[in-house]
């Protein structure tokens, strides 16, 4: 429907906390997720480019027009806040009509484009209802329903689903998707879930202090993030930190704390690297077995879909792998203080560029 | 099926109902509350509304006047009292609405305010009143004599009488300063009641004139055991409720009342103050006065005047109380109780005017300091 | 670029609408108060007639009168605060049933006209009362035995009387706001019942209590009719003594007295609101910590039973008693309907007029402190400090400004060059307004603070207009405060009676003002019907507003 460009929008505050400058363009019926630690921007992001907030510099166009200057109300833009913000004197229907009404359509248009947006949203038995008489799932729906009624250019979702219980919000983040794709609607999304960023986004950008420290599909950001902080935020990841003690063919030998690690990349010898290795490269046994493997205590054994999470601890480092034999699992949680091995190609390892220094704390 | 889902209502439409109908509700108000050109004449609240039947005395008594010269007479009662309607008339001073002021007395008439809100006004007809009330009430003729009464104190004769205190029947300060009498009085608060400011100089008078004594002694004496009412209304109600409270500063005229509304000899009695073979009170003459600058004064003044006649005289006796101010006046047989002006000395002669103008803001500041002190 | 300066022209012309919308209610309060009060005060002090101001101020019987103005203030304040604490605990933490209409009625006396409660009080308290009858009989004396109406108890138990509810409601609902979940945690971490009272509860409620203390102090301070009728002369504050400075023409004296309150009551004014930012506006807990009276043990239950029968005849007491007068003719000793027939007739005396009088004014009254007083509950809010400032004085001045003042600069400035001093009822209507508008404001402004700002920013993004937004979605949130700022309004509108009594013609009298009528012609079946009338007024007013709105009356003072 619309494509955004925001071009080194800037602004700061007060308090002496700022945002931007902030780049990101988005390509007109794309999904990209705003992804960072509470505290990084993202609502603020979010609130400028509604034009709740006026940034102190830089632009923002919609398909090339700078949009600035114009109010919110004109500039077309759909929203959801994770409280939903539903008007509480109004019924559903009321609630969803709200957009129509403003704009003064007919009544029967009204009745018409509310019905449509109840029916996709399976929402339909709830018009009537006043909306202290609905579920959080369903006031969400009503929310996203309200949000859609005109039409709009540009779909703002700001943590819709936080609030919601596990099973609820991946349906919805489902839903979202389905309904996003459906209508082709330019949508930005905000979350501090990674989970629910690569569920649901075409690409994401990850913020910290205010600062988009990266921009890419869900897998490229998984398999390379652009940095310590990103492979941290990511999670699953795990990032080790430590000093080059040797370099030979394309490998390096990293020290983290007592342990030595061989890791595939290129470092001169007492560089501080760091270098993180997914949970499911990491070998873990109860003997040791072939290949560089080192001895730590199991602090967690977790069952999830299909496998097992198992969390190690080594000095004040914790590594988390992936196990998918239960019974290896079983016997890893039993395992008590007897330290257990582990280990990963160092292939598998990859050597990530280090953060900028944190600059402000939110 | 389109109905099912009720129209949005527009509150600019509730908004706009409410504004036409607020604006048609005050407009109808304003419509029946703005008054019609008239001559507005100020007067206290209580004026002529002691009488059988207040509603319509205003049209008994001016109905005439306003027939003879064609104009409508609005007696303005305001919610206050002489003192109030003066401090009203120094404000509109710039933009008078009122023509004629009925109620200021003989003592507010020696306020420098008073006069200035005021035109000398001689009627042609003064010869009805006698000279020494008009040179009691204003011998400059700021104000022209309306009516008149004895400031006295009355007793309730079953509860305190001349056999139990003899006394009574020749008071002095002296008496009323003895601890019995000084705790059955009731005063009004000579700051805020023309009785009360009667009574405080009827004292000033008796003590500086008669006794050549500081006038002072007698209130620190009476303080703590006299009570003082914020009006004659506070004072009357204490003195008949309390038994213990059987004397109180009021009108000479009381017993008279009291005779006319229960068909029998009245209960109340006038003690007056007695030195020297005199009996002495103090004299309230209440003016008529034409409001300087005001919009008809020609009107007013043939207002005035027609205020002197019988046709306004003869109705004060019974609805007002005071004796009415034309001496030829034919008095109700109520009246023989009540205690005829005529037959005291009265006291105002004993102060000077002059002494009065200069010093009574001092005196009132002492007698504060003295009974709060 | 022609759409921008269109953009450009249209935030120019939203800005300018805004500003004469916020701008309004201050430049009508600048022209009906602060021009009024100013051309008084400047009048008296500079062209006098009467003292100057130096001469007031080192007169000794103004500065004896300024002592006992701050004196009785005080311990009506300090006494209000001790009697309140106890019964704003009950009133939030007892359970028992008609906890609504309590909280309602609650309210009744501190609309009172103060007539009424003098008129209450004397014949309750008073000699010849019904304590005193009842002390009469027992001790068979024929005289009165029995007097705590008169004089300096007289005043200051009258003032209690009056600001009792203003403290009990605020600090129970501030105590209401306390969540359970902190009291249950002191008590696990061993705290005793004091020392949970020592640094859990009073902290909590230590800003309300503050507030609620010093808008006591304030109407104290400000007290009129109430020490001029029980303070028979004796005692005088700078109100009554300004009263009786313009009744003898001292202007210079009035002026001056009237500036020396005026300072005073703007210390106050700051103290309040420095201590009202800090009450918590959270509304009810979820769960508040309530007990019912069965599970108290016997010696509270006894120490509450006390309590509460002398708080009923302190409280109930003046107000049965004026209930009592409005059908007991104590001068015949006879039972009439009179009095309320009264209400219906016309002519000299009549009620009627009165009472058509009074809710035309009162309704008139409570929709300008409404229409204004939105307005200047959004400046309260503005982001512009400059802006809140003046707004917040501006809200607060008509409860500083001595109503005296404000009646005779309003007669003085306004109504004598419009020639309006015959014809004075929108006048009265503007004095009435003026002493309701604080009340209005700050219940719109509480209401204006409660809303969700997520909510106006989901109105502004689908595309609502500023008025669109305004009447759809503002509006009917706000409808609660609304209604809670009208009905405050209405009461204090409909009790006034020291302006209007100053203004009023007979054909403008209220019934605030009969009764003061009726009152000085021993008319007592006809005053306590006038009364009776008021009273039930406000209660039903506030009984509904406690229905519709859900909201108690404590949070919006």
């Amino acid at each position: 429907m619309v494509r955004v460009d925001i071009l080194a929008l800037r602004r700061v505050f007060a308090d002496g906390t700022s945002i931007g400058p902030i780049d990101l363009s988005i390509a007109d019926g794309e999904f990209v997720t705003l992804l960072g630690p509470s505290g990084a921007g993202k609502t603020t992001t979010l609130r400028m480019i509604a034009g709740f907030i006026t940034p102190d510099s830089g632009d923002l166009l919609f398909d090339g027009q700078s949009v600035l200057s114009i109010p919110p109300r004109e500039r077309n833009i759909g929203m959801v806040f994770q409280s939903t913000a539903l008007f509480p004197h109004m019924t559903v229907f009321q609630n969803i009509s709200f957009s129509l009404d403003m704009a003064g359509w007919q009544h029967k248009d009204v009745v018409a484009r509310v019905e449509e947006l109840a029916s996709m949203l399976r929402i339909k038995r709830l018009l009537r209802r006043r909306v202290d008489q609905i579920s959080g799932g369903e006031a969400q729906r009503v929310a996203l329903a309200r949000a859609l009624a005109r039409d709009p250019k540009l779909l703002l979702l700001d943590e819709p689903l936080s609030a919601l219980d596990p099973e609820l919000r991946e349906r919805l983040q489902v839903e979202i998707r389905r309904i996003q794709r459906r209508l082709n609607v330019t949508t930005i999304y905000v979350t501090h879930s990674q989970e629910e960023a690569f569920a649901i986004s075409d690409r994401i950008a990850i913020l910290r202090d205010g600062i988009i420290v990266q921009v890419g599909d869900p897998e490229d950001i998984y398999e390379h993030p652009a940095d310590e902080f990103v492979a941290r935020f990511l999670g699953g990841g795990n990032v080790f930190r430590g000093t080059v003690v040797g370099s030979s063919d394309g490998t390096i030998r990293v020290s983290v704390g007592s342990a030595v690690f061989s890791v595939a990349g290129e470092a001169e010898e007492g560089e501080v690297v760091a270098f993180s290795v997914k949970p499911e490269d990491v070998v873990v046994s109860l003997e040791k077995q072939d290949g560089e493997m080192l001895q730590a205590r199991v602090r967690s054994v977790v069952p999830q879909l299909g496998s097992y999470r198992v969390t190690l601890q080594l000095d004040a480092q914790q590594v988390v792998a992936i196990v998918r034999d239960s019974s290896l699992a079983r016997s890893l949680r039993s395992s008590g203080d007897n330290p257990v091995w582990f280990g990963f190609a160092p292939s598998d390892a990859v050597v990530i560029p280090p953060s900028r220094p944190h600059t402000s704390t939110c | 099926m389109m109905d099912e889902y009720p129209r949005r209502r527009d509150p600019r439409k509730i908004v706009l109902a409410l504004v036409v109908v607020v604006a048609i509700v005050v407009a109808a108000f304003a419509f029946f509350a703005t008054p019609k050109p008239k001559i507005y004449v100020y007067t206290y609240d209580s004026l002529l509304m002691w009488g059988d039947n207040p509603d319509t005395i205003d049209d008994v008594v001016f109905g005439p006047f306003e027939q003879q010269y064609g104009v409508d007479i609005e007696i303005v009662r305001l919610n206050t009292d002489a003192s109030g309607i003066v401090s009203r008339l120094v404000a509109e001073a710039e933009n008078p609405i009122a023509d004629v002021v009925i109620g200021i007395d003989n003592i507010l008439i020696l306020q420098e305010q008073a006069r200035q809100v005021l035109t000398p006004y001689t009627p042609s007809n003064l010869d009805l009143v006698s000279s020494e009330l008009v040179n009691i009430l204003d011998p400059d003729h700021y104000l022209t004599p309306f009516d008149y009464g004895v400031v006295a104190l009355i007793y309730e004769r079953n509860l305190i009488n001349e056999t139990t205190n003899p006394e009574l029947g020749n008071l002095t300060f002296a008496d009323l300063a003895q601890p019995a009498l000084a705790s059955s009085l009731v005063i009004e608060n000579p700051r805020l009641s023309s009785p009360g400011l009667a009574f405080f100089l009827s004292e000033v008078a008796v003590y500086h004139s008669i006794l050549s004594q500081d006038w002072r002694d007698w209130w620190y004496q009476v303080r703590d055991k006299i009570d003082v009412q914020e009006g004659w209304s506070e004072a009357w109600s204490k003195w008949s409720e309390d038994p213990t409270r059987n004397i109180m500063v009021s009108y000479g005229t009381d017993p008279a009342y009291s005779a006319y509304y229960s068909g029998t000899a009245p209960h109340t009695a006038i003690a007056l103050f007695h030195y020297n073979d005199a009996d002495y009170a103090w004299l309230q003459v209440e003016g008529i006065g034409l409001v300087k600058n005001g919009p008809h004064p020609d009107i007013a003044k043939a207002f005035i005047d027609y205020c002197l006649t019988d046709a306004v005289q003869s109705h004060i006796a019974l609805n007002q109380w005071m004796f009415p101010a034309a001496s030829s006046t034919t008095l109700p047989d109520a009246y023989q109780y009540a205690v005829h002006p005529d037959d005291v000395a009265p006291l105002n002669t004993l102060l000077d005017r002059s002494l009065i103008q200069a010093n009574l803001t001092d005196w009132l500041d002492q007698y504060d300091a003295i009974m709060t002190g | 670029m022609s759409m921008l300066t269109e953009v450009g022209v249209e935030v120019r012309r939203r800005s300018v609408l805004s500003a004469v919308v916020i701008a309004s209610p201050i430049l009508l309060l600048l022209i009906f108060v602060v021009y009024p009060v100013t051309y008084v005060l400047i009048a008296g002090l500079l062209y006098g007639p009467g003292s100057t101001f130096a001469e007031t101020v080192l007169s000794p019987v103004t500065q004896r009168i300024v002592a006992f103005t701050l004196q009785q203030a005080l311990l009506s304040t300090v006494i209000t605060v001790a009697v309140s604490l106890p019964a704003a605990a009950l009133l939030a933490r007892l359970e028992f049933s008609g906890k609504g209409v309590v909280r309602a009625a609650m309210i009744v006396p501190f609309v009172l006209p103060p007539i009424v409660v003098v008129v209450g009080f004397l014949r309750m308290f008073g000699p010849y009362g019904v304590i005193d009858t009842v002390a009469m009989a027992m001790s068979g004396s024929a005289i009165s035995v029995f007097d705590l109406s008169t004089g300096l108890t007289g005043i200051i138990l009258a003032h209690v009387f009056y600001n009792i509810p203003l403290v009990t409601l605020m600090v129970s609902s501030s105590l209401e706001t306390l969540p359970p979940e902190v009291e249950e945690m002191a008590e696990l971490l061993g705290a005793t019942t004091l020392q949970k009272w020592r640094y859990v509860i009073l902290p909590h409620i230590r800003s309300a209590l503050g507030a609620s203390a010093v808008l006591t102090f304030l109407f104290c301070f400000m007290s009129f009719p109430i020490v001029l009728a029980l303070g028979q002369g004796r005692y005088s504050t700078i109100e009554v003594q300004i009263w009786s400075a313009f009744r003898y023409f001292d202007y210079g004296q009035a002026s001056a007295l009237a500036l020396l309150q005026l300072g005073v009551t703007l210390v106050l004014a700051v103290a309040y609101v420095y201590l009202s930012g800090g009450v918590a506006n959270g509304g009810r807990s979820a769960r508040i910590k309530t007990v019912s009276f069965r599970e108290l043990p016997r010696s509270a239950r006894l120490l509450v039973t006390v309590y509460a029968i002398l708080l009923l005849i302190l409280m109930v007491g003046p107000i049965a008693s004026i209930v009592l007068g409005a059908i007991y003719d104590p001068v015949t000793r006879e039972f009439s309907t009179e009095g309320f027939a009264n209400l219906l007739r016309t002519g000299v005396g009549g009620g009627l007029t009165a009472l058509i009088n009074s809710v035309v004014y009162a309704g008139l009254a409570t929709l300008s402190a409404l229409v204004l007083g939105l307005p200047l509950a959004y400046a309260q809010l503005s982001e512009r400090a400059g802006v809140r400032g003046v707004a917040t004085a501006m809200t607060l001045l008509p409860l500083g400004v001595s109503s005296i003042t404000i009646a005779y600069g309003l007669m003085r400035a306004i109504a004598v060059p419009l020639r309006l001093s015959i014809t004075p009822w929108p006048l009265i209507v503007i004095a009435q307004t003026i002493i309701g508008l604080p009340f209005s404001a700050r219940a719109i402004e509480v209401a204006r603070r409660n809303i969700d700002p997520e909510l106006l920013e989901q109105a502004d993004i689908l595309g609502a207009t500023r008025l669109q937004r305004l009447f759809f979605v503002e509006l009917p949130l706000l409808a609660p405060g609304i209604l809670v700022g009208g009905v405050f309004a209405f009461a204090m509108a409909i009790g006034e009676m020291s302006a209007t009594l100053f203004i009023a013609l007979p054909q403008n009298y209220t019934l605030a003002v009969a009764i003061y009528q009726y009152l000085s012609v021993r008319k007592f079946l006809e005053a306590g019907a006038a009364a009776l009338v008021l009273v039930v007024v406000c209660l039903v007013a506030f009984l509904v507003m406690e229905r519709v709105s859900g909201e108690s009356a404590g949070g919006t003072i």
